[in-house]
């Protein structure tokens, strides 16, 4: 049964509360802008990866090689995987370096890098731009375990195995043979009781605030389920599932990710994702470890765009990476790396009239630069901080003037990143 | 703080972690402590930070969250302190406070302040999976494989689980993934839970009392008999305790009549019949089979299927033979059609909010 038509059975009830009545309207694929944030998780060494340091004592690379140019403004350090996906993206990124966490904490990084603000209380952007822009699709936000914080706006959705998503899809279907667990009339006749039950409950004022909420998740959920038939059409078989380790037998999630989540998408059911790459932590053995992890990170990047391309929807796309913060510009006693504040992020969209840009700094000792209006380094100028960059992205999406966005306001009236991407 | 070696006190115990558990119990902090550390796990909710913005809109109402909270914290360590550090004293304490138990509010209740007060917690998947057990008596899992919880492995992550790594953080509101897999909990355990539970005598049942399942609805006194055991069940699956002329015991039980009717005057209904899984052998009657996950004591040979209908001549009802070699299918017949109908108030009952919730 679909949901118009469930719709209508209840409206036949008479049970049917305003809000199930709005969900009688034909549901519409999402067709807008796409965004993935993906989160380098523990620090990643940006002297190594974007924003390139050739000092011997910051990276042992450095003996021996030189920082690479691209024919664009993108630089990058000749490390790891790094050649492969600067080379095959730099027209269509943008780098901001010299961001100033504030702190070599790893919750509080990540939270102000990916919140935008050092104290708790804010949405992740993902939260922020399911709710704003496509509140009502089911797998809105998907979450890979990234910061996810919605404050309320949105709910998260986590992915896992997709075979077990099948199961999900149709809830009726036995696991073989033609029969049901119900007959179809029959279940039709469940669901509208149900229905009508979540409909008393939504207009009971006396239950509590707390079973109120969760009478209205469970309603908004229940309504959108139908849709998730959509997915059939786009859901990889076993065999076409990427593998979730390398060819080298390392573990590397972030295609699966990438790929769950791309299908969410082109079926028109999911706005935005976070993503999350592990190993970035190189307290020990860093070049070994690190760069594994950055490898990791530029295969699954370099799948996300291939996938996304393939399915038709990298022209709807973009992707914002960063991490918790960075790493010390110099080895500790067990050739490690241990946390430091100044940070990068990068922006990539095909295409891109910002493409191929460089914007803020570090010193030589990775120190972040203060920048002038023009995001030029300048000795009088501002530090840029996550507030700046989060109000960049949000910018960017077309969700910054939101009174959603207006009640998590943040203050960069000391400095506008938006003209990054003129 | 006393100078301290290795393994202890210099001149003390000669056991550095008893000397240091008798320093942090004698601590005046210790009973807010241990309140603190429990409150989570009691109440279902973190316990709030103090709001340091100001500017923020919500700045008030955090800092009354917060208050409260505190004020609540002194009181059930004050029961903590008096009771000499009596653990369960503390507990009965904070189950009885209105946080814990609040269903519902009256018109005056600040509700913008009670968000995370009250029964209405969204259960993990590790605690619904434990309550599906406690409560139906069964378990969530594929007769093929049925030491592993469906709810902790195939649909662990999707209902919300945690690796402690990667994903830390629970949701804390269902969405549609969730449902969907509440609704398959539903579909997939409601009929065995009947099967089990009606097909067996009344001492035997975990979830269902007295009922006779061939029982249908028509005549005054069944009518009683079937509303009573909705009854039972609305307090057993829903913790609602309903009169017998409620609007949902009458709404679940309209349920009951409307299969009950739907499958009784359906010109299928001959040929009506629950296929309970065995081995991988397709369903040969998909038209009017529905499938239970039901690993079957009751079984028939295959000969009884005839041009792809059930020959009912050749079943005498359902039979107990595990031994045979030629069965392939069970199926189990409920020729008042009555079976089904509690089946379908049993997935209703699964399948709502109040079943995910504490």
């Amino acid at each position: 049964m679909q949901r118009r038509d469930f719709i209508k059975l209840l409206m036949s009830s008479s049970l049917i509360s305003p809000s199930l009545l709005n969900a009688g309207e034909a549901f519409t694929p999402y067709t807008g802008e796409l965004f993935i944030v993906v989160h380098a998780n523990g620090g990643w060494d940006i002297s190594s990866f974007c924003d390139p340091k050739a000092d011997p004592l910051i990276n042992n690379w450095a003996k021996t090689q030189s920082i690479v140019n691209t024919t664009s403004q993108i630089k990058y350090a000749p490390f790891a995987k790094n050649a492969n996906f600067f080379e095959t993206h730099h027209q269509d990124m943008l780098v901001l370096n010299g961001i100033d966490t504030q702190t070599n904490a790893h919750n509080a990084g990540v939270r102000h890098m990916f919140s935008g603000r050092f104290d708790e209380g804010y949405p992740a952007f993902g939260a922020l731009y399911a709710s704003i822009k496509a509140p009502n699709l089911p797998l809105s936000y998907i979450s890979n375990g990234a910061y996810n914080y919605t404050a309320s706006l949105s709910n998260f959705t986590l992915m896992q195995n997709p075979t077990s998503l099948g199961n999900l899809i149709d809830t009726n279907a036995a696991p073989y043979g033609s029969a049901g667990f119900h007959h179809s009339a029959q279940n039709d006749i469940i669901k509208k009781y149900s229905a009508a039950r979540l409909a008393r409950a939504q207009v009971n004022t006396k239950l509590s605030p707390r079973l109120k909420k969760a009478v209205d998740s469970f309603a908004q959920a229940s309504q959108s389920k139908e849709e998730l038939s959509l997915l059939k059409n786009y859901l990889p078989s076993a065999e076409n599932l990427v593998p979730i380790v390398d060819a080298n037998d390392n573990y590397n999630p972030l295609p699966r990710q990438a790929q769950l989540t791309l299908v969410a998408m082109k079926a028109g059911l999911c706005s935005t994702a976070d993503l999350r790459l592990d190993g970035f932590d190189t307290h020990d053995n860093h070049d070994i470890e690190h760069g594994l992890a950055l490898s990791n990170l530029s295969d699954g990047l370099n799948f996300l765009w291939t996938e996304a391309e393939r399915l038709g929807i990298s022209d709807r796309l973009t992707v914002f990476v960063t991490s918790d913060f960075s790493r010390t510009p110099s080895y500790n006693d067990g050739k490690g790396k241990d946390h430091w504040p100044s940070s990068s992020a990068i922006f990539i969209k095909k295409n891109a009239s910002w493409g191929g840009k460089v914007f803020g700094a570090t010193d030589d000792n990775l120190g972040a630069l203060a920048v002038d209006q023009n995001i030029v380094p300048s000795a009088g100028g501002i530090i840029i901080e996550p507030r700046h960059v989060q109000s960049a992205l949000r910018s960017l999406a077309g969700i910054d003037q939101h009174a959603y966005s207006q009640k998590f306001n943040l203050d960069n009236s000391d400095l506008d990143l938006k003209n990054i991407f003129l | 703080m006393p100078t301290t070696q290795e393994y202890g006190e210099v001149a003390g115990e000669n056991d550095g972690v008893v000397w240091l558990a008798k320093k942090i119990v004698a601590d005046k902090r210790f009973a807010g402590a241990t309140v603190m550390f429990w409150w989570r796990a009691i109440y279902g909710s973190k316990l709030s930070n103090k709001p340091t913005v100001s500017s923020d809109s919500d700045f008030d109402k955090k800092l009354s969250i917060y208050n409260q909270e505190q004020q609540e914290i002194k009181e059930a360590a004050a029961v903590f302190s008096a009771s000499n550090q009596n653990l369960k004293e503390m507990f009965k304490y904070m189950i009885l406070a209105p946080r814990f138990r609040v269903l519902s509010v009256d018109d005056s209740a600040q509700t913008d302040l009670l968000e995370d007060v009250g029964i209405g917690r969204l259960l993990s998947p590790e605690a619904l999976n434990n309550k599906i057990k406690a409560t139906t008596g069964y378990q969530w899992s594929l007769f093929w494989d049925e030491k592993q919880d469906e709810l902790l492995r195939s649909y662990y992550m999707f209902y919300g689980g945690i690796d402690s790594d990667g994903v830390s953080d629970r949701p804390l509101e269902l969405n549609t993934l969730m449902s969907a897999v509440v609704e398959r909990m539903a579909n997939e355990i409601a009929c065995p839970i009947a099967i089990k539970e009606l097909d067996t005598t009344v001492e035997n049942r975990n979830l269902f009392s007295d009922i006779n399942p061939r029982l249908e609805p028509i005549s005054d006194a069944n009518i009683l008999k079937i509303k009573t055991e909705i009854q039972n069940l609305h307090s057993r699956l829903l913790k609602e305790e309903l009169s017998l002329n409620s609007v949902e015991l009458n709404a679940t039980y309209n349920l009951f009549y409307e299969i009950w009717n739907e499958r009784k005057n359906s010109v299928n209904k001959d040929n009506y019949s629950i296929v309970l899984a065995h081995d991988e052998v397709e369903n040969p009657d998909g038209k009017y089979g529905e499938f239970c996950f039901y690993s079957p004591v009751v079984r028939f040979d295959e000969s009884v299927w005839v041009d792809g209908v059930i020959d009912w001549s050749k079943i005498n009802n359902h039979q107990s033979d595990a031994d045979s070699p030629n069965t392939l299918l069970g199926v189990f017949i409920s020729p008042e059609q009555t079976m089904r109908a509690w089946i379908a108030v049993l997935t209703y009952m699964l399948n709502d909010y109040r079943f995910v919730v504490e």
